[in-house]
């Protein structure tokens, strides 16, 4: 399930949510979840608000296409994500993922490379608003370095 | 009539996110699409920088691909993450 909204995520209901999907299948021994929150503080101050655009069209085909590329990778049972978009406050929840597997392995993977993706190739656009102005950020050198794992790491996950 | 979408740090230069606007008949390409644009909003080169790609339609735009009378044409900067 992908859900891309303005709507407030409650990352509790949405692991409920996803546990009681889950629950028909008795094969899932791990379920991961991971959750994303607006920092309030940033290099240039505090954060008064932080906006996110997206390009819908183009921003759920490319997190489809990651989804799928996780489930040919890993032995996934199910994923669920959600992404806010518009403008949030510090301590929102801007991201929420969680995966199943059989294994708890492939499915803190599967979460970390979706969440890799999440932060460096969703077409999101994003804007920091601080007492100093309003700046749109890009992805850091680390956001990047992160993204580079799976580039060796897909196919060869290790069932634990 | 054409649809423009005008993404993150573009919309900047554009003061808008979104128009409608006719397309010249001149327009055939996306180097030609990009330097209209471009003068249009006096950017001085802001929408020809290459990292600046255009989708038609939901699709990414090669340089060399022919302008054939999308319904929407979005700029996009490099992307910012969630």
């Amino acid at each position: 399930m992908i859900c891309v909204s303005e709507t407030p995520i409650d990352s509790s209901a949405a692991l409920k949510a996803f546990e009681e999907e889950i629950a028909q299948s008795d094969t899932s021994g791990a379920i991961i979840s991971f959750s994303g929150r607006v920092r309030g503080n940033a290099a240039s101050g505090q954060v008064s608000f932080l906006k996110l655009q997206s390009y819908p069209s183009m921003t759920e085909k490319g997190i489809a296409e990651a989804c799928q590329k996780a489930q040919q990778t890993w032995p996934l049972d199910g994923v669920h994500i959600r992404h806010r978009i518009g403008e949030m406050q510090a301590g929102d929840t801007i991201v929420f993922v969680a995966t199943a597997s059989a294994h708890r392995r492939a499915a803190f993977e599967a979460a970390d490379f979706l969440m890799d993706y999440l932060k460096t190739k969703a077409v999101f656009w994003k804007q920091e608003a601080t007492p100093a102005g309003a700046t749109w950020i890009e992805p850091r050198a680390e956001d990047y370095s992160d993204a580079a794992r799976w580039k060796l790491k897909a196919g060869t996950h290790v069932e634990t | 009539m054409t649809h423009f979408l005008y993404f993150g740090r573009i919309s900047d230069v554009t003061g808008c996110t979104e128009e409608d606007h006719d397309l010249p008949a001149d327009v055939t390409s996306i180097p030609a699409l990009r330097h209209w644009l471009d003068t249009r909003f006096g950017a001085t080169g802001a929408l020809q920088d290459l990292s600046v790609r255009i989708a038609l339609d939901s699709q990414i735009a090669l340089e060399d691909q022919a302008l054939s009378a999308p319904r929407e044409i979005a700029l996009m900067p490099p992307v910012g993450g969630g």
